[in-house]
């Protein structure tokens, strides 16, 4: 005990002589201007001199010895071989002292350098608290106000405050509606000493590894130490929830008053982001919004950069194995559009289906599926489903409801051809629905779901006269969008439909512009909720004048492509 | 500004060949004279340009910038002296010092924030400056073909100091739909260096006291100074020029 009494006077004397030549660099902790009864400030410690080092290591070591520093962790340095740096938590009479630390970092057992942050040894406090630890949390909950609640334990600390006064304190975790704040109360009185956000956000870009393999920028948000898929570089905040496989927990996000909390976002470590439906359907949703504005000047799903709002991994694809046949087609292979007050937030969500594990296919059509988020045509589907909620709002069953979904598959494409090259490939832009993520994987199976070109090779009308009557699938929404979807088609590339025989003159895939435009004017626009084809095709062929003018290339192409699909 | 160049290096290598073409009987004259004092207000010529490149890492990606300076021609001042040490052949030191302030042109490329391999091209100005201080130790040669002209030609090694602000990154402003972005500023640091290189002239003065006189020199000085930039490449900074210059001269 006297020897270790010596060496803290010997550390001590060595200390101050440093500090009076000047060799250590000591600052005032940043809350601590002037202490109370004549104590120094949180003293910073920057030692990388040999002679610093010595002093500062035989300080650690003998601060190791009295209990007033404890190790907190001990690192292998990832970057240099042989580093290790350790962290020890300095304490007064066994008590945390909030904020002061010091690391040394050695190589081979050899100091290199010591850096911290330490409060004066003697602080003269009392660190038995009046209240207890229930009182504490009490406190703390009186002054976080409505709906305020803790996520930690409150936990007894020294903390040091601004008036360079150091308190016993009790401290917290606090989050409230739109709040997630570290909160210090007076442990023998209940005041409140300190408070302040812990979310620490900033603006970031990621990258990373989509569906097909391809490396994708991610936009997202510096948040303490991680990274959240809410990407704030846009407009509307565009924010992807990750529900790992919790499909009870989707559920209660999509269809009861329940809303996400922060843990629900997607997040990374490391910026580098490797859950490919996360990156994808991120990615892919916020490119539709850039398409939107770039080729119509819309302003997202509401017109007014509402939020967007995308959910993924209801069900992973393992779990596609256990789950029912309903929950099934709807949460795996599935994609969807639920609207406001659904979701997390309740302002509408997109919800991608993971699809199903490696090695599997759905027997019903032969094709393997994976992560619906992966397929641009997909992502900008179901968001042009948000578009036309705010819009036209087509009822979604019978005819207005297949042109409400030929509007999405039509958007759908017109996203893939702005992004990617023309072709028939993965990744390429074609007319054929979800090929991406939607693979054949028997002999005669197609890929993909729909084709715009030839709607009959999938079994979908391409012809009114072929229309579906009855009442599955709302009418057949699914079905009978072919219909529609072959006009658009026609009218931009031309060609021949299969089941009249009549040529259409398209505008040409350079002008594919045009024809993206009039469709979108007529759906978005002049279209009422329940619009038949016939009066689609009256509508295009308005926002065709309106846009082209009378007898334009446009207008003819689009007239021709209704004619021939026998929409009158 | 080339043709300046042109002249001023055409001038000193004139003033060369006239200094080592002049009359041989004027070495016993110029013998008397142990020494020559000068003071010179002159003009450089601008040194070669100088190109900086460096990355700009942003937005999870790596972009680029270049920066080229010419220092442009300007003033500069040349003192020294020399004393003979056999016959017409004397040992000198000279001082020169040279500054000069640009706007060299800054382009580069920013990654975008949403897409790889689509950077945004940017470009704008920068104001940096150079100094060079320089100084010479040389051999002159001295001849005088009359009492009040004297001839000289010299040459020798020149350590050259030099400070330089090179462009180290570049600031933009960009908003969304980000495809494209717009030039604030490029942040400059100074570097210092100094190297030896060699540099040799001639003078012609007229006296009109047996010490008071004044003279015309043309010097043509050089070195080439390598530091390393941050994205690893080297940099090259030439130093030095064509310098003209008439001022007092002092013999004694």
């Amino acid at each position: 005990m006297r020897r270790a009494m010596s060496m803290r006077v010997r550390v001590s004397v060595r200390l101050a002589a440093a500090v009076a030549c000047g060799v250590l660099i000591v600052q005032l902790h940043p809350h601590g201007q002037a202490q109370t009864g004549g104590r120094s400030g949180v003293t910073q410690v920057k030692a990388t001199a040999a002679a610093d080092v010595r002093t500062w290591d035989a300080y650690v070591t003998q601060g190791r010895r009295s209990g007033d520093l404890q190790l907190k962790s001990s690192t292998v340095d990832p970057l240099v071989p042989g580093r290790t740096a350790e962290r020890f938590q300095q304490r007064y009479k066994g008590v945390r002292i909030w904020g002061a630390d010091i690391v040394r970092d050695s190589e081979n057992g050899v100091t290199m350098s010591i850096f911290g942050a330490l409060s004066p040894e003697d602080l003269g406090l009392d660190v038995v608290p009046t209240l207890s630890i229930d009182q504490g949390r009490a406190a703390m909950l009186a002054t976080g106000g409505a709906g305020a609640s803790l996520l930690s334990v409150p936990e007894l600390v020294i903390v040091p405050l601004q008036d360079g006064t150091h308190r016993l304190a009790y401290q917290a975790l606090e989050a409230a509606t739109e709040s997630l704040d570290r909160v210090f109360v007076d442990a023998q009185t209940g005041a409140e000493l300190l408070r302040y956000s812990e979310i620490q956000r900033q603006q970031a870009v990621g990258s990373g590894t989509g569906v097909l393999g391809d490396k994708k920028k991610v936009s997202v948000l510096a948040n303490g130490g991680a990274f959240l898929a809410y990407d704030t570089h846009r407009p509307p905040t565009i924010e992807t929830f990750d529900l790992r496989g919790n499909l009870a927990r989707l559920k209660l996000l999509l269809f009861t008053s329940t809303t996400a909390s922060i843990s629900d976002l997607a997040s990374d470590t490391d910026n580098i982001w490797t859950d490919p439906a996360v990156v994808d359907s991120h990615v892919h949703v916020s490119w539709t919004y850039d398409y939107y504005y770039k080729r119509f000047g819309r302003s997202g799903l509401d017109g007014a950069n509402g939020a967007i709002n995308v959910a993924v991994n209801g069900v992973t694809q393992d779990g596609a194995l256990s789950v029912g046949s309903s929950d099934f087609f709807t949460y795996s292979l599935n994609a969807f559009w639920c609207p406001a007050p659904c979701g997390p937030t309740k302002e509408g969500v997109m919800n991608f289906g993971s699809g199903m594990p490696a090695g599997y296919y759905y027997t019903g059509n032969g094709r393997r599926y994976t992560y619906f988020g992966g397929a641009l045509d997909i992502a900008a589907h179901e968001l042009t489903h948000a578009v036309t909620s705010y819009t036209s709002n087509l009822i979604y069953q019978n005819e207005s409801g297949a042109l409400n979904e030929a509007f999405s598959d039509m958007m759908g494409k017109s996203v893939e051809f702005f992004y990617h090259a023309a072709g028939p490939g993965v990744g390429q832009a074609d007319y054929v629905l979800g090929k991406d993520i939607s693979r054949a994987a028997v002999a005669g199976a197609l890929n993909g779901d729909r084709s715009m070109a030839n709607p009959n090779l999938y079994g979908d009308p391409d012809h009114y006269s072929q229309r579906y009557l009855g009442t599955q699938d709302n009418g057949g929404v699914h079905h009978n969008s072919g219909i529609a979807n072959n006009a658009f088609y026609l009218a931009i590339e031309g060609g021949v439909n299969h089941t009249s025989g009549l040529s259409v003159t398209g505008v040409g895939s350079v002008n594919r512009e045009q024809i993206e435009k009039v469709f979108f004017r007529a759906f978005t626009l002049l279209l009422p909720s329940s619009a038949t084809f016939s009066t689609a095709r009256a509508a295009t062929i308005q926002a065709a004048r309106d846009l082209y003018g009378v007898g334009s290339t446009a207008e003819k192409a689009v007239t021709q492509a209704w004619t021939a699909v026998g929409v009158f | 500004m080339r043709s300046h160049g042109r002249f001023l290096y055409s001038s000193v290598i004139c003033a060369l060949v006239m200094g080592w073409l002049a009359p041989a009987p004027a070495v016993a004259q110029t013998a008397k004279s142990r020494g020559t004092v000068y003071a010179n207000g002159g003009y450089q010529t601008g040194t070669e340009s100088m190109t900086v490149t460096g990355t700009i890492v942003a937005n999870a990606d790596t972009g680029s910038f270049t920066s080229t300076f010419k220092p442009k021609s300007g003033t500069s001042i040349d003192v020294g002296g020399s004393a003979r040490v056999w016959k017409a052949l004397s040992v000198g030191v000279a001082y020169t010092t040279f500054s000069a302030d640009g706007q060299p042109d800054v382009s580069a490329e920013i990654p975008h924030p949403f897409f790889f391999n689509q950077p945004r091209s940017v470009s704008g100005q920068v104001g940096v400056s150079r100094s060079e201080k320089a100084f010479h130790i040389r051999a002159v040669f001295t001849s005088a073909p009359g009492k009040k002209i004297q001839f000289s030609a010299f040459g020798g090694p020149v350590v050259f100091s030099v400070t330089q602000d090179v462009v180290t990154g570049v600031s933009y402003s960009d908003a969304y739909p980000y495809d494209s972005a717009t030039f604030a500023s490029a942040s400059t640091k100074q570097v210092s260096q100094s190297k030896t290189g060699f540099g040799g002239g001639a003078d012609v003065a007229y006296y009109f006291t047996d010490h008071i006189g004044l003279g015309a020199s043309a010097t043509l000085a050089k070195a080439t100074i390598t530091t390393a930039q941050s994205d690893g490449t080297s940099l090259s900074i030439k130093v030095g020029g064509a310098i003209v210059g008439i001022g007092l001269r002092v013999r004694f």
